[in-house]
């Protein structure tokens, strides 16, 4: 790869930048270059105040206005790309009807107090006005601690309706629309070097191995909402990082009749929406994972690779008998989900060694007629949070409504995402009923050893580990 | 739009009613800057030569620093100093006082090498970025000499609590002043005990200084400050300069609810450093930083028994609170002053305990006192109406007093039942089932959830300060109003431009508002809720004055004046103050929450499905901010019930809970549809306007409410906050 300056549009402006660290989060950077609108209010892509929105693609492959938390990503990710900025919405001197949108509407709901977090929420609603989906879920990323939410809420509304009322997402002439339009969706290859940091960004796995075996001291990034913490924080220096954002193998996600492959760099909100129906169990805890900004980072194979004990796909993942495909130079292999793990924030991966994609089998168990599947999440807070115990189930049932095949995982009690093999195995054979499902309680109360933290104590997850099967159960007959 | 206006406003400072503005739901007039990201907050003013600051916190809670080594951290790149207790930039020692200055903690920064809690400021390390600074910080290498800490409120060592603004917390009347053990009549009562546990204020913009200094004796400083003019005068004590040396500019404050009306430990070392290196210096507590930093709300355990006679009425109150503060400054958290206020006995006692612990400095959250006096107060009016199978609307009613029990004094424009009657009708109250665990409905997924209703009064202190504003009228046709007041998010631009609008005769938009600036006449505290009490008193009075000023009847006379004469503008400041009012009245808000919950027992889940609240704050100036405000109280009172909580490792006492993944308040799926409607006259006893305050109400009696619900649907009742999962399981 040729060396390449970073180079990216910032609200229509194409900046090129010499001798910055690649590590130095958009948030930063923004802020030392006088662009204050984008605001910090916790650097941990916790409460969306600095939410951007950025150019990427929906799951057809089109450009689309995506929210994302600035604070969690560096300047080397945004590289080749379009950004826009609450400053980008609206020209100096322009008059009250000729704010955006948007904005517009949050000014006459009342949807701004101290006003820190509402150029966060302007830019989630954006994203969202684009998408022609301005509702809840469009700020659930965004906290707030003045307003109470409902005037924002208004203000989605308001938006909404001007939408239906007009019959098209955007007004003739919208800028945005147009820019939208001409986007480039594909994003360039990247070496970048400043005085003591390397970026690189491959486009092909060979390279990507390669580099790998070179550098083995290397960082992989994908979402990086994750390792993002520890650069908004300086927590670590950088030397070397490689994303893995542009590598079609780790982008795709394919699908035939027995199994879907995802790839392991792409964001969880494209999964959201192109496997939307396939997996009832992926669907739910998609849903109930972090908050937007996060999921239009976050991928799949950085939630496992991880392994982070909480990790909400992990259990997902063991319920539907996942596999993961790893390849070095030295070769691929292909893993069951439940032996990647090791221990606490370990796995087989080796040196040199990456997750390309994860399978995910679409067929029943040999034998079984019926599946009835489903994933939880208990947190302290509705959404934006991180899970208390949060629990994937598969149950395989044979002709006679007989269990032939169970998997009962979870996280949240363990050093690892794990199973509860000896109830698995005790339920084979039995009816699927709520007898059952009593009896089988007491056995997973005892089945893991969690540990008190400030999320909850030992003695409630145990008792979350047999509810949430009997939740599972009420749910899934009724 | 939820919000209901039933009052009669019927006293108007324009003449020409038509045109009215106050009392309309006017848009926020910094609305737009707060759209469109031009509204610049304290840490993002751009100075050339700017330096950055981050100071270096102890990661123990109690002992002595033994030695520090900051060879390393001075060598790091781009580092231009590094301070510490050994060499600690200048600081006096301020009156801390009220009057001349007010500290949020009585220690300074780097005065000794004792440490006191975790996270206490032991240094700073000033370099050319935030990067290199927070960096070098790591570099510091400090050597502690721990000692065990006590950060457990359980287990801590409580004494008689010093007085809250010179009034002793301890009150008896009826048998207890005579201490006569006679006292007749109970034929009914509850004892319980009420906790809650440390809450942080966790505004949005975290606390941030900008120290530039003109030469060795003025400084210019940037600062969110709820007290812009009281902050100016602190400062000037802490550098040893003369008043009118400092400025303090504060136009727009990200969310304080208490914790930024004074300086706190890094701003302080900030402006001294400032000088120290003769430069412009930054420093920006982070969010971690800021759990040790910026205040928060004390645990606190109360217990509370109430007697009755059988028919309902009670005889006798006993309200015993304990609350933790630091070991470098007292701050009692004053639970048992509202016990006085809301319900009428004979026979009452009040009593409050305070114990030192190794935690931050704790201080003035959203309704101090209040917020968790009504929790426990208002869960256990809920037990005693259980008991005696009496509706708890009605038990307040008819329990509610009509004077103020310390005081002895009537309260003015009390509409306290009509809160809780038009509440009780919006709500549907009267299909309550009577039976806990008898509302079962149907969720989403079918099986079966509890539901609860519960209900629980409000209240808050009608507060007023004295207060100055100018007001400036232009030839352009534009009018000013200028005071160092402030809006942190609360209204102020608005209501200030609305009552000079009126006052003026003028639209709202020929109105500017310019505030937060020393320099501008006092606008006294944004705190207590009195900020718009306060205030726009001397507004509408500074109008009355510029017109006087132009001998002009109307402000487009006084425009045509000004066209025609060539001066540049009239002025006039005004000045207002409570008078003897306070002598023949007591003044409080009232208010009366209605909830629904629904509980999930398999996985302890609670979610607050309806809620409605009827406000009783005298005027209405503007039914959008004030709702919203309500609304903002409504769900902070959220999260002090259901998840807000900070803890600490009981070895170390480091806090566990350090940022916003881990001290949780509500997010947008956590919040149901709230209705607020205001009844009421407006109070003209307390000041012309006839408007009492409405930022901290909200939050009180919330969580009781919330409680109380939680009691119908799963006959649990839950003394302990925050009402987690596993509390309900």
């Amino acid at each position: 790869m040729p060396p390449t300056p970073l180079t990216f549009t910032l609200n229509g402006q194409t900046l090129y930048l010499q001798d910055v660290s690649p590590s130095m989060t958009l948030l930063r950077y923004l802020q030392q270059s006088d662009r204050t609108g984008t605001k910090e209010g916790c650097g941990d892509g916790d409460c969306g105040a600095c939410t951007v929105a950025i150019l990427g693609q929906d799951a057809n492959g089109n450009p689309q206005y995506q929210a994302m938390n600035s604070c969690l990503i560096p300047l080397g990710a945004i590289a080749g790309r379009h950004i826009v900025t609450v400053e980008g919405l609206t020209v100096e001197g322009l008059a009250e009807s000729e704010l955006h949108p948007v904005q517009a509407a949050m000014v006459a709901t009342g949807g701004s107090q101290c006003g820190y977090c509402t150029p966060g929420f302007i830019m989630s609603l954006f994203a969202a006005y684009y998408e022609g989906k301005v509702d809840d879920l469009s700020v659930e990323g965004n906290l707030c601690r003045c307003t109470g939410y409902l005037p924002i809420r208004r203000a989605a509304q308001a938006v909404m309706q001007e939408q239906a009322a007009r019959g098209s997402i955007a007004a003739p002439g919208d800028r945005f629309a147009t820019a939208l339009s001409q986007a480039p969706v594909s994003l360039p290859p990247l070496d970048y070097r400043s005085v003591t940091q390397q970026f690189y960004r491959p486009t092909h796995l060979q390279i990507l191995l390669e580099l790998l075996q070179q550098h083995p001291q290397a960082t992989l990034l994908a979402g990086g909402t994750d390792l993002g913490l520890d650069m908004s924080h300086d927590r670590r220096s950088f030397p070397l990082l490689i994303s893995l954002e542009a590598i079609p193998e780790l982008q795709a996600i394919e699908q035939t009749d027995t199994q879907v492959e995802i790839g392991a760099a792409v964001p969880l909100s494209r999964i959201e929406t192109q496997l939307h129906g396939l997996f009832p169990a992926l669907d739910e805890m998609l849903h109930w994972f972090a908050a937007r900004q996060v999921r239009n980072r976050a991928t799949l194979g950085g939630n496992i690779g991880t392994a982070s004990p909480i990790g909400d796909l992990p259990p997902v993942l063991l319920a539907l008998d996942a596999t993961l495909q790893l390849a070095s130079l030295q070769g691929t292999r292909r893993v069951a989900i439940a032996d990647f793990f090791t221990g606490y924030r370990q796995t087989i991966l080796q040196p040199g060694e990456v997750i390309v994609s994860i399978q995910i089998p679409q067929t029943l168990f040999p034998g079984a007629v019926r599946r009835i599947s489903n994933s939880y999440k208990v947190g302290k807070r509705g959404t934006d949070d991180i899970s208390i115990v949060a629990a994937a189930f598969t149950i395989d049932l044979d002709e006679g409504d007989r269990i032939h095949h169970a998997r009962l995982a979870y996280g949240g009690v363990a050093a690892t995402p794990i199973r509860a093999i000896a109830v698995e195995n005790w339920l084979l054979g039995k009816p699927w009923s709520l007898d059952t499902v009593q009896q089988a309680k007491p056995l997973l109360q005892e089945v893991f050893t969690p540990l008190t933290d400030l999320r909850g104590s030992a003695a409630y997850r145990k008792r979350l580990v047999a509810n949430l099967f009997e939740k599972f159960f009420v749910e899934e007959s009724s | 739009m939820e919000v209901n206006m039933s009052q009669n406003i019927s006293q108007n400072s324009n003449q020409n009613a038509t045109t009215s503005v106050v009392g309309t739901a006017a848009s926020r007039k910094d609305g737009r800057a707060k759209v469109t990201g031009t509204a610049t907050y304290a840490a993002e003013h751009q100075l050339s030569g700017l330096v950055h600051g981050y100071v270096v916190t102890s990661p123990i809670a109690k002992g002595r620093i033994r030695s520090i080594n900051t060879t390393a951290a001075a060598q790091a790149p781009g580092v231009i100093a590094v301070y510490t207790h050994q060499n600690s930039p200048q600081i006096f020692k301020p009156a801390n006082n009220w009057m001349n200055s007010k500290i949020y903690e009585a220690r300074l920064p780097l005065s000794d090498d004792q440490i006191h809690y975790a996270g206490q400021v032991v240094g700073m390390v000033v370099a050319d970025t935030l990067e290199r600074a927070r960096h070098a910080a790591h570099l510091v290498q400090v050597d502690y000499e721990p000692q065990a800490p006590q950060v457990n409120a359980r287990t801590a060592n409580y004494q008689p609590s010093p007085p809250w603004f010179g009034e002793d917390f301890t009150f008896n009347s009826g048998s207890f002043s005579t201490g006569s053990a006679e006292v007749t009549g109970i034929e009914a009562q509850i004892e319980a005990t009420y906790t809650t546990e440390m809450e942080l204020h966790a505004p949005m913009e975290p606390h941030a200084t900008i120290a530039h200094w003109q030469g060795k004796d003025a400084v210019t400083i940037y600062e969110p400050s709820q007290y812009v003019l009281l902050t100016q005068k602190t400062y000037a004590e802490l550098l040893g300069l003369a008043v009118e040396r400092v400025r303090i500019l504060s136009p727009y404050i990200g969310g304080g609810f208490g914790s930024k009306a004074f300086p706190w430990p890094p701003s302080i070392l900030c402006a001294a450093a400032a000088r120290d290196l003769g430069r412009p210096l930054k420093v920006v507590n982070s969010r971690r930083q800021m759990t040790a930093n910026a205040g928060h709300r004390s645990e606190t355990e109360q217990t509370l028994k109430l007697s009755a006679t059988a028919a309902g009425k009670l005889v006798l109150i006993e309200h015993l609170a304990k609350s933790c503060t630091s070991p470098v400054d007292v701050f009692p958290e004053p639970c048992t002053i509202v016990t006085p206020v809301m319900y009428a006995a004979p026979n009452i006692r009040l009593e409050q305990q305070l114990a030192v612990m190794n935690v931050g400095t704790p201080t003035f959250m959203r309704a101090p006192g209040e917020a968790p006096g009504m929790w426990a107060l208002e869960s256990a009016m809920d037990e005693l109406a259980w008991t005696l199978k009496i509706d708890p609307v009605q038990l307040r009613i008819m329990n509610q007093t009509q004077s103020h029990q310390r005081k002895n004094l009537p309260f003015s424009a009390k509409q306290f039942t009509e809160c809780l009657e038009q509440g009780a009708e919006r709500f549907g109250w009267q299909g309550r089932s009577p039976e806990p665990r008898s509302q079962v409905s149907p969720s989403q997924t079918q099986d079966d959830l509890l539901v609860g209703w519960g209900m629980a009064a409000a209240t808050f202190p009608g507060y007023r300060g004295a207060t100055s504003a100018k007001v400036r009228l232009l030839p352009d046709g534009t009018a000013h109003v200028l005071s160092s007041g402030n809006d942190m998010g609360t209204g102020a631009y608005t209501v200030v431009g609305m009552t000079a609008a009126d006052a003026l005769g003028l639209p709202l938009n020929q109105i500017r508002v310019e505030l937060g600036d020393s320099l501008l006449p006092d606008g006294g505290i944004a705190g207590g809720s009195q900020m718009t009490a306060s205030l726009t008193p001397s507004v509408a009075l500074a109008c009355q004055e510029v017109l006087k000023a132009a001998e002009a009847t109307t402000a487009a006379a006084a425009f045509e004046k000004l066209r025609q004469t060539g001066r540049a503008a009239f002025e006039a400041t005004a000045s207002t103050a409570p008078g003897e009012e306070t002598k023949q009245f007591a003044f409080n808000s009232w208010g009366a929450h209605f909830c629904e919950v629904t509980v999930d027992e398999l996985l302890g889940r609670l979610r607050i499905t309806r809620w409605v609240s009827v406000m009783n704050i005298g005027r209405v100036l503007n039914p959008k901010t004030a709702a919203s405000q309500v609304r903002g109280g409504i769900i902070m009172g959220m999260g002090q019930a259901l998840m807000e909580e900070c803890h600490f490792d009981p070895n170390t006492g480091f806090p566990v809970v350090y940022d916003l993944a881990t001290y949780h308040f509500p997010a947008h799926a956590d919040i149901p549809r709230i209705e607020v409607a205001f009844v009421g006259e407006p109070d003209l006893n307390f000041n012309p306007m006839g408007v009492r305050g409405v930022g901290e109400i909200g939050i009180t009696g919330v969580a009781a409410a919330i409680a109380n619900a939680v009691y119908h649907a799963t006959g649990k009742r839950i003394r302990s906050l925050p009402i987690l999962p596993e509390k309900l399981l």
